[in-house]
């Protein structure tokens, strides 16, 4: 079956005086319904990494292919579409916009899409908040939810255009440990009940294991995948 | 100047209590303050004197417990829908090109909601001419994770600002960037004020700050806050950087200082 994501062979580099590698020779396939912590030390490269799976970053070298489909060639506004449609991002800050209210945040994202109606929409959106229990928080702003609540309506926004896959940076970086366990029920039940893919950044040892494969860099590299399909 | 471009933004015997009735904290009270349209305000004083209660309080997020506090004519009894706001923490998604996120309250907010994507191009020239009044022209399409956070914070205040918002509010818009930087911002802001005349409150710590884009400049006490000075800046504008080391300039930052350690040392 063609994965989700590959990344193959992939490198990036930063050009300069002293070029800077952040990841080196990544290979990694990402199939539908998997739960995928990316784990290691400070400066290990997983950001970048995210990044170059999210196709907010190009490699400098190798190829990052989106259900068989090679990214490398595809315009700035092709990849934006990409993202948009396939891909929904959480990241360690809640990116929520002030002046606007949850619903309206999730909104957002669906209007830009642009693929049904304004009532549909705000369907959508209301059950999406209701099923990360957060009902009576969806007319409020963000300044008036605490920091576990507003990291849900960020994962409710990633959702938003029914995503095949959730990139998470950190996500539970600003939450407590009550609250960090608590997102990770809810990417667990993401997996398991609507079958999405979620590949998530940590370096909370005790939240990567709850994640079925463990990736593990080190200075750019692989070290260990505990779910990697053999060639 | 008719009562309520006056007292564009007030705040009448404002208090407010976090955690319920008798208990709690008591965040502001008393509170009195009067802004008026296209005024720049500026409000100042001690850790947790209640500066960021006081943004909450103006643009409805949090509910006076006694009081009354009116914006352009009307009590505020919910979340304003005339405000634009930056914090310390730039809120530019990640995956939204510099040019799309200052887009982004045109479609969410009347009356550019409905029309967003018939006059696309005029709203993208608009924004441009935003981003290039900042300095940020020939960036639109970088990601912000490729811009500095002056940068950063330069392209927040264009989203800002972009839905042409009555009031703007900005608590410690600059608290995260280093020195150099944040002058820098402050002509920018500047600039964008006297252009545009938006009434804006701003919070912050920074007294040199507070004096170099301010109007007027509000020290509030410690805890329960309350407005104990109101200070008008009457220095010409355009100021620039030279001017905030002239001695008028120094004088009143002094003076806003030891009214700030004289509420410290009453609390």
């Amino acid at each position: 079956m063609t994965p989700l994501l590959e990344a193959r062979g992939v490198t990036r580099t930063l050009p300069g005086a002293v070029p800077v590698t952040l990841v080196r020779d990544i290979t990694l396939a990402i199939g539908e319904g998997e739960f995928v912590a990316v784990t290691g030390p400070s400066g290990s490269g997983k950001s970048s990494l995210l990044y170059l799976l999210g196709l907010l970053d190009r490699p400098t070298e190798g190829r990052v292919l989106i259900e068989g489909q090679d990214t490398a060639g595809l315009s700035a506004g092709a990849l934006a579409r990409l993202r948009r449609e396939r891909l929904g991002f959480v990241f360690q800050f809640h990116f929520l916009l002030p002046e606007f209210t949850a619903l309206e945040n999730l909104l957002l994202p669906m209007r830009r899409a642009g693929l049904e109606a304004e009532a549909a929409l705000r369907a959508r959106a209301e059950w999406l908040l209701e099923r990360f229990g957060l009902a009576d928080a969806m007319r409020k702003y963000p300044e008036q939810l605490s920091g576990g609540m507003r990291q849900r309506v960020a994962v409710a926004r990633a959702l938003a255009n029914d995503p095949a896959l959730v990139l998470a940076d950190e996500p539970t970086g600003n939450l407590d440990s009550v609250n960090a366990a608590g997102m990770f029920d809810l990417f667990e039940s993401l997996v398991s009940e609507h079958g999405r893919s979620i590949v998530v950044v940590t370096h909370d040892p005790h939240l990567a294991v709850r994640a079925g494969r463990q990736v593990r860099l080190v200075d750019g590299r692989i070290v260990e995948d505990t779910g990697a399909v053999p060639a | 100047m008719t009562d309520s471009a006056a007292r564009f933004v007030a705040l009448e015997g404002v208090s407010l209590r976090y955690g319920g009735e008798g208990g709690g904290t008591l965040a502001v009270a008393g509170l009195d303050l009067a802004i008026a349209r296209g005024e720049f305000a500026a409000v100042v004083g001690p850790s947790g004197c209640g500066k960021s209660t006081l943004m909450k309080l103006a643009t409805g997020l949090a509910p006076a417990s006694e009081g009354a506090v009116i914006v352009a004519g009307h009590e505020v009894t919910g979340p304003l829908k005339i405000v634009g706001m930056a914090f310390q923490n730039p809120t530019l998604l990640p995956w939204r090109t510099t040019l799309d996120n200052v887009l982004l309250p045109l479609e969410i907010v009347e009356p550019y909601k409905s029309s967003f994507r018939r006059d696309r191009e005029k709203h993208v020239a608009r924004a441009k001419a935003l981003l290039a009044t900042v300095g940020l022209s020939g960036f639109e399409a970088r990601y912000p994770w490729q811009l500095s956070g002056g940068m950063q914070q330069r392209a927040s205040l264009c989203r800002a600002l972009i839905h042409e918002p009555a009031l703007l509010m900005l608590d410690e818009p600059f608290a995260a960037l280093d020195a150099f930087t944040r002058e820098e911002l402050w002509a920018v802001l500047q600039a964008l004020w006297m252009e545009r005349r938006f009434t804006c409150i701003l919070v912050t710590h920074d007294l040199r700050e507070a004096v170099y884009l301010a109007d007027t400049v509000h020290v509030m006490s410690a805890r329960p806050g309350r407005v104990i000075e109101t200070r008008r800046i009457d220095l010409p504008r355009p100021r620039d950087l030279e001017a905030s080391f002239a001695p008028e300039f120094v004088g009143i930052v002094h003076d806003l200082r030891a009214r700030i350690a004289e509420a410290r040392a009453a609390a």
